[in-house]
């Protein structure tokens, strides 16, 4: 048994964990699932477009994929980046700026022309998961920060609270009880099983948002005011060319940059290239790459485009460095492996059940009301609801036509536009418990034909033609992995509800095993 | 395979865990020597150790430190949530763990 905590204290603790999780909790659910999603940006970025899974080809040099590029294009933008294709498929593409618009392209490998990005569904599912769009800018992506920072107030006040009964409760989940205890104990076998996770993300969530903010306070009595230096202890120091970007001139070739490079730092891995002012006297190419360290870290390199001296410190060591590589190393999982981001998306599942039981604890305990059951209905709404967005997401994304130039906003509206179709669906049910698992089923019914419907546009998934492709059949499988999980839970749900409403209309069976779980209690 | 080895090992030793306390065992076993409660506990803590000297075979100390306990979660969640639940299932899921640990080592130590 642990230390106990007074009873002032406690109760302060315990509103305090309670607020901060009805508060936050649905929005940190919707962030903590586009969150374990993300964790497959990579294989999901190959899996949604058919250009990054083009044949593999003869390696090819740098320099003449990425004249070819800016011959379609046309023109040389001042600042552009280039991701040469990765495991020996896929096309090239190039990011940059146009007239204030930020525009994506891949370099067709049949025609060489440039074409538009065409599908976001892996972009969108990561910004979402620190509410970033272009339409609400900077002030929701700051506000994700502070609802990490809810969350880690949630979770410090959730340990203090169970502390004293702690390894006795962690060991305890009893469905045969009332649904009260049945959801409290859910909460804390998820929650402190989970613990460590949730507090690495929301901690390591928190500092990547908030960080650029607490720099700038920190600037004037630590930098001087000298905002270059306090980024530059932080983040690394950043070099480019200046201003401006002197005449047209010749450089070395980005092959010869990138084996200077590979040379000063053998251990780097190319990813892409940021090149600033191009055929310039002034150009400078920013090689980034990740390093084989533990997490793997980011490692930028900036060489003089004419000569190849490198500008920036080849080994990036000290306090600021550390921290970069701890931080994004455990929040994008750069260690592990593969199994290791199955094992983070299983515990984002305990996370998003640790937020929704949360929920459910708290209506459990208090007296019907209004407000209550308004927050009830929510709770379903974004509980469920999510997931009919996303299986809505992942259907539109391969039904619509790949060559409609309103696809990706099309896709952006399919989400926003089921998930406040189930809010509404949720708030209006005459019997709002019903609601979860209808929606778990039509979450289910949604994923299902997708790995099907994806085959119309890849060989290399589960249902393609041709020999199949890791990243690709992965993403096939897991949707197919997601359809089943909803459906099982749809079928469980119903046969709660079928029970519950078996034994509200037969007296003689409340004595019956089980019975005491389908009773008592007020809950969602 | 080490990778499976692992998470295993980490699902046996939970099983181990949960199992010290008479109270949480299978029925047939309520009744076991005392003694059984603490080899239970070495044992769950030995695979734990196992576990992490296997990963450091693929990656460094700090990571197998961080996957073993991410995996030991995992477990420890799946186990919790399924036992009431489909207890036969899942005490059985920990048992075939036992032979799997050796099995699938040595089958992970061939492969290279």
């Amino acid at each position: 048994m642990g230390p106990k905590l007074s009873s002032h204290a406690f109760t302060r603790f315990w509103d305090v964990h309670a607020w901060s999780g009805v508060v936050a909790g649905l929005v940190l659910y919707i962030m903590f699932l586009a969150g374990g999603v993300t964790l497959f940006h990579e294989e999901l970025a190959i899996w949604q477009e058919p250009l990054a899974q083009s044949a593999a080809r003869a390696p090819e040099a740098l320099e003449p994929m990425l004249e070819r590029a800016l011959s379609a294009k046309g023109s040389t933008p001042a600042d552009l980046w280039f991701y040469p294709p990765k495991h020996g498929r896929g096309a090239a593409r190039l990011s940059f700026e146009d007239g204030g618009r930020w525009v994506t392209a891949w370099v067709d490998p049949k025609t060489g022309r440039l074409m538009p990005e065409r599908e976001r569904l892996a972009g969108f599912l990561y910004s979402l998961h620190f509410l970033w769009h272009d339409l609400t800018g900077d002030w929701l992506y700051r506000l994700a920060g502070f609802l990490a920072v809810a969350l880690l107030l949630a979770l410090v006040t959730g340990v203090l609270i169970h502390l004293k009964d702690m390894v006795r409760q962690f060991h305890q989940f009893r469905t045969q009880k009332s649904r009260r205890v049945l959801w409290s104990d859910l909460h804390k076998v998820v929650g402190v099983m989970g613990l460590p996770f949730q507090v690495m993300y929301a901690y390591t969530g928190a500092f990547i948002v908030l960080a650029p903010l607490l720099l700038t306070t920190f600037a004037g009595p630590l930098f001087g005011g000298d905002g270059k230096r306090s980024e530059a202890a932080l983040w690394g120091a950043n070099a480019d060319g200046g201003a401006q970007p002197g005449l047209p001139s010749r450089h070395l070739s980005l092959d010869a940059l990138a084996a200077r490079a590979k040379l000063v730092r053998p251990d780097v891995t190319l990813e892409y290239l940021h090149l600033t002012h191009h055929g310039r006297d002034n150009a400078v190419v920013e090689l980034v790459g990740f390093d084989s360290g533990t997490p793997r870290a980011r490692v930028d390199l900036t060489l003089q485009a004419r000569d190849g001296a490198l500008l920036t410190d080849a080994v990036q060591a000290g306090a600021g460095a550390g921290t970069r590589r701890w931080i994004h190393g455990l929040h994008f999982a750069y260690f592990g492996g593969p199994t290791l981001r199955v094992l983070f998306f299983v515990l984002t599942l305990a996370g998003a059940a640790t937020l929704i039981s949360g929920n459910l604890v708290w209506l459990a305990r208090r007296t019907k009301s209004r407000a209550n059951d308004v927050l009830a209905r929510l709770t379903v709404g974004v509980g469920a609801g999510t997931w009919v967005a996303l299986g809505a997401l992942f259907l539109a994304s391969r039904v619509l036509p790949l060559d409609w130039g309103k696809r990706c906003a099309a896709e952006e509206l399919t989400f926003v536009g089921a998930l406040a179709l189930c809010i509404v669906w949720a708030c209006k049910a005459r019997e709002h418990r019903v609601v979860w698992w209808q929606q778990f089923a039509l979450a289910a019914g949604l994923f299902l034909p997708v790995p099907l419907l994806a085959a119309r546009w890849s060989d290399l998934g589960l249902f393609g033609a041709g020999p199949r492709w890791g990243p690709v059949s992965a993403i096939d499988g897991a949707l197919l992995a997601v359809a089943l999980m909803l459906g099982s839970g749809a079928l469980a749900l119903r046969r709660v509800s079928a029970g519950r409403a078996v034994e509200a209309r037969s007296p003689k069976q409340r004595g019956a095993p089980g019975a005491a779980l389908l009773a008592g209690g007020s809950d969602a | 395979m080490l990778e499976l080895a692992t998470l295993a090992a980490n699902f046996l030793a939970f099983a181990l865990w949960h199992g010290a306390d008479p109270r949480r065992r299978p029925p047939r076993l309520r009744e076991v020597a005392p003694a059984w409660s603490l080899a239970s506990r070495w044992g769950a803590a030995a695979l734990v150790l196992l576990g992490i000297a296997a990963w450091t075979q693929l990656e460094g100390v700090a990571a197998a430190l961080l996957v073993v306990l991410t995996m030991f979660s995992t477990a420890a969640t799946l186990f919790v949530l399924a036992v009431p639940v489909f207890p036969r299932l899942t005490w059985g899921a920990a048992l075939a763990c036992l032979p799997s640990v050796p099995l699938l080592s040595w089958l992970g130590g061939l492969g290279g």
